[in-house]
């Protein structure tokens, strides 16, 4: 009964001191957990690197909130032309389906991996392959493996 | 009350005077008085203990209820926490390759055009076939 008595007042100390440690970890790393602010409470630089998303921002989750302003962040220290780019993407970005978005990532990492020789070759092929007529993209878009028969060898 | 107060005052002084002129004999009766005494209240206090048996027997069992709901509350609190903090850090993680992917030269609509992943099929297998 004693010995029971002491487990339990030591599994208590436990729990607090578990306790403790959530609220004092969670406080210490000075991200706010919960809410994120709406469309109205950011600034009004925050705002303007993330206008293409005003529309859609009081429906953003509480976690891509943070994200984007996690970009916003990180914006000023970009060049003009990735600035440029960040926001004429980051509508369409917004738009695709988690699982789109994840597979984008997961290319994007292995891209990165290659060297910069192979990287300027795929942008060179990208680039190629925008020039081509939009019914020949098609094709190839609308084609499981390949149109071999319908293009000119 | 300031009457009562004397009047406890003098009482005192009688008892303490009285209580020193007690002789031997009568001091070790009453000794033997006092001990007596105090091992009925103890035997009393005893007997009042188990007789609130059901009570003494309930409140551990309420104890480990409480500490029971308590580790609940705690493991359910600290589930919470850590799914909204692996959130958090996923959330970070994305900024730093969203940003990188969206500020690409290459925009990410290559890395989801079926079109042109076939299309590189295509074009290396061509250059396969022209390689003497």
């Amino acid at each position: 009964m004693v010995g029971s008595r002491i487990a339990a007042r030591r599994l208590r100390t436990a729990l607090a001191l578990i306790a403790f440690a959530l609220i004092h970890g969670s406080s210490q790393a000075g991200t706010p957990v919960f809410g994120q602010p709406s469309w109205s409470e950011l600034s009004s630089s925050q705002q303007r690197v993330l206008q293409p998303l005003s529309a859609d921002w009081d429906n953003f989750e509480s976690w891509r909130k943070k994200k984007w302003l996690d970009i916003a962040d990180k914006y000023p220290r970009m060049r003009a032309e990735e600035r440029e780019r960040v926001q004429q993407r980051m509508k369409a970005w917004a738009k695709l389906t988690p699982e789109e978005r994840q597979a984008a990532r997961d290319t994007f990492r292995n891209v990165q991996k290659a060297s910069s020789v192979e990287r300027e070759a795929l942008r060179q092929m990208w680039t190629e392959y925008e020039s081509l007529p939009a019914e020949e993209k098609q094709r190839f878009q609308a084609s499981r493996s390949g149109p071999r028969p319908t293009t000119p060898q | 009350m300031k009457d009562e107060l004397r009047f406890g005052y003098r009482i005192r002084q009688l008892l303490d005077r009285d209580a020193s002129q007690v002789d031997g004999a009568v001091a070790d009766r009453l000794f033997t008085a006092r001990e007596e005494a105090l091992t009925r209240q103890r035997g009393v206090v005893a007997e009042l203990s188990m007789a609130g048996g059901g009570h003494v027997a309930t409140e551990p069992a309420f104890g480990y209820l409480r500490l029971i709901l308590a580790t609940m509350a705690l493991s359910i609190g600290a589930a919470g926490s850590y799914f909204y903090w692996n959130t958090f850090e996923q959330a970070t993680e994305n900024a730093e390759i969203d940003s990188a992917l969206l500020a690409d030269e290459v925009p990410f609509s290559a890395y989801l055009d079926q079109g042109f992943i076939r299309w590189l099929d295509h074009v290396s297998q061509q250059e396969d076939s022209e390689q003497p």
